[in-house]
């Protein structure tokens, strides 16, 4: 663009930097950890309800959010790039452009590389489609320089555009004028990232081939403050997933029974179910990670003691939920599984079939209406998460990773009822995080779930906060 | 709008430590724990200038907070950061940070065979607290010296601490060895 920059500290720390392009001066004041200052702007409040961005461009004078940036190295440990879906989900929920620069490769302590999954850009191509607000998931480094920044395309395109959108506010135009070839190269990279790495993560994929990606992008270069008000409006999938009936030969084959590492109730159903044709799991196999005796037996005592604590306080009638060390099978190497299904999610082609295998699994809940006769004909996804470390259920890893999976399949047009099942979690943290509303997974499972099912069977209806 | 400083967290008294030293030429930051950026990684100069990587921490291993060192003074400070020192008086805490105090230490002093980290292995290696000052007494800091130096059995005497205080809307740092009460420049950095 060229011109020249000076940078400076305001009271010894506050970098400040004026550039001066042609006859334009732009200055970019940064303020490091949001909670520090005093005020906030009330977009920006909005925003940070939802997760914490690693950089939001703010104009100075009318606190406009221009757009968010959310920025991970942390391919190495595999799901990490999941955990911030979260935030990715939440600016285009209010409305606020996002750009999240991934590291495409990252090289493992086991001296491997490991590559990012497709659920960022997957979710990013769905979220554009059904608020029309920028979500765009870019890469950088490459296999011969894994965590490089200056290597692929990412860092450098998102350098180009945040000068744009910086030049294009100091001339008074929109945010994204101009920046339609800048943004439709970017659109494109997705698809061929979705098109050539889908098959890391899934048995097929949703046909990613009919986005327009130039009417796509003139689209979100009109996002403007205009726009962002109207992104509540009806939303459409652009991800079309198929039923059961519709899976060619070859997909069906894909679908071979599992057996279940771990006992569980619902999953034995959930896995009978994809026998029976009444639902399929599109992901390929979570891999166990089988946990050492003392870790296990020391989570199990925590659970057990919240649940029982729990109990107590709310005067809950005793519950089915009491776990045991000897529960867990033992590996090879002689540590304990925790998994139960060897598949994370299942797409049910009705939500009565997955009612059902919940009300097969937990004698609790038989006979309680869990759905409206609407929402029973709709498709459903059943998401199941093993873990036994207590933690927050409202937070990390499982909001962001819910956020990704529930949206890439339909739960942001609500195309399709949400359940996720917590085997080994006792109900209390979650009764106890429901009672803040200011807690960001509350809100993130309120908008993109309907119901979470804890060990037990003790199962709460996230749009009303009810416990059944 | 103007947004005014409101809270001295640890993030924002590191953070402004961090420019200090960058603009500084004596002391290098070898790593850094931001809540974003590049991967967790130990990293250093080797001796044609070139960065490269001395340690890469796992997702689940235990981090400080800032890792900094000077070929001048031939030191290495391994600094632990909180809002409050009330943070650091905890005493899961104490035991916490000596122990990775400890673990980290030794791990860097074996590294004398990596290009990177070299001659560094062998140099003096200390404990830092860092924190914004509240209402505490130099005698409430050289107590919570002694419970770190209860616990670490590395040949330290004394523990550095990075007091970040407002000073007429800027931010300042007092640094100083807690038990001698010795304000330090780190400059001209004596251990």
């Amino acid at each position: 663009m060229g011109g020249s920059f000076t940078a400076d500290y305001v009271n010894g720390f506050i970098p400040e930097f004026r550039f001066q392009i042609d006859e334009h001066e732009i200055q970019i004041t940064v303020y490091g950890n949001y909670a520090s200052w005093d005020p906030i702007p009330e977009p920006l409040s909005r925003l940070l309800a939802w997760g914490k961005p690693d950089l939001v461009l703010i104009q100075r004078e009318t606190g406009e959010i221009l757009l968010a940036v959310e920025e991970t190295a942390a391919t190495p440990t595999g799901n990490q790039a999941l955990q911030r879906c979260e935030r990715q989900f939440g600016a285009a929920n209010e409305g606020f452009p996002f750009w999240y620069l991934i590291s495409e490769f990252g090289k493992h302590k086991d001296g491997g590389t490991r590559k990012d999954s497709v659920w960022p850009t997957l979710m990013g191509l769905e979220l554009m489609h059904g608020t029309q607000v920028p979500s765009i998931i870019l890469h950088y480094s490459d296999a011969d320089n894994p965590e490089d920044y200056s290597t692929g395309t990412g860092t450098n395109s998102l350098f180009k555009l945040l000068a744009l959108v910086l030049r294009n506010c100091s001339e008074g135009l929109q945010p994204f004028a101009n920046a339609k070839r800048l943004i439709q190269a970017q659109l494109q990279e997705m698809v061929s990232y979705v098109e050539s790495n889908w098959s890391a993560s899934l048995y097929f994929v949703a046909d990613v081939s009919h986005l327009n990606i130039a009417e796509e992008a003139s689209r979100l270069c009109s996002t403007s403050r205009n726009s962002l008000q109207d992104n509540a409006r009806a939303r459409t999938s652009f991800l079309r997933w198929p039923l059961v009936s519709d899976l060619s030969l070859g997909q069906q084959k894909t679908q071979e029974p599992r057996p279940l590492l771990k006992r569980d109730v619902l999953a034995e159903r959930l896995e009978a179910d994809i026998v029976k044709r009444k639902a399929y799991g599109p992901i390929k196999g979570s891999g166990s990670k089988p946990q050492q005796r003392e870790s296990l037996g020391l989570w199990i005592r925590q659970q057990n003691a919240k649940q029982s604590d729990w109990q107590t306080r709310s005067g809950h009638p005793n519950s089915d939920f009491k776990l045991q060390l000897g529960d867990f099978p033992q590996s090879k190497s002689g540590l304990h599984h925790v998994i139960t299904s060897q598949r994370i999610l299942y797409l049910y082609d009705t939500t009565e079939d997955a009612e059902k295998a919940i009300w097969q699994a937990f004698s609790r809940l038989r006979n309680k209406r869990l759905f409206s006769d609407s929402e029973r004909q709709s498709p459903a996804l059943v998401y199941i998460s093993n873990s036994v470390k207590p933690g927050r259920i409202f937070g990390d890893p499982y909001t962001g990773q819910i956020s990704a999976y529930s949206v890439s399949f339909g739960a942001l047009s609500k195309a399709r009822i949400v359940i996720a099942y917590f085997p080994h979690q006792s109900v209390a943290q979650a009764a106890d995080e429901l009672a803040d509303q200011n807690n960001k997974g509350q809100r993130i499972m309120a908008e993109l779930t309907d119901l979470l099912i804890f060990g037990g069977g003790l199962a709460i209806r996230t749009k009303r906060g009810e416990l059944i | 709008m103007t947004p005014r400083l409101k809270l001295l967290s640890e993030e924002v008294v590191r953070w402004a430590l961090e420019v200090k030293l960058q603009r500084g030429s004596t002391w290098k930051i070898a790593f850094t724990n931001p809540t974003a950026g590049p991967w967790k990684r130990v990293m250093a100069e080797n001796s044609k200038g070139k960065l490269g990587e001395i340690h890469r921490f796992e997702i689940d291993e235990k981090r400080p907070d800032l890792i900094i060192y000077s070929d001048v003074h031939k030191t290495v400070v391994i600094v632990e950061a909180k809002t409050d020192i009330s943070g650091l008086q905890n005493s899961d805490q104490v035991l916490k940070t000596s122990s990775l105090f400890t673990s980290l230490s030794e791990m860097l002093r074996q590294k004398g065979a990596n290009e990177y980290w070299g001659s560094r292995a062998a140099y003096s290696y200390q404990l830092g607290l860092l924190w914004s000052k509240k209402r505490e007494t130099s005698r409430d800091v050289a107590e919570l010296a002694n419970e770190y130096l209860m616990r670490i059995n590395s040949g330290v005497s004394d523990i550095l601490c990075f007091q970040g205080r407002l000073s007429d809307g800027t931010l300042k740092h007092e640094i100083f060895w807690a038990k001698r009460k010795k304000a330090i420049n780190l400059d001209d950095y004596q251990s």
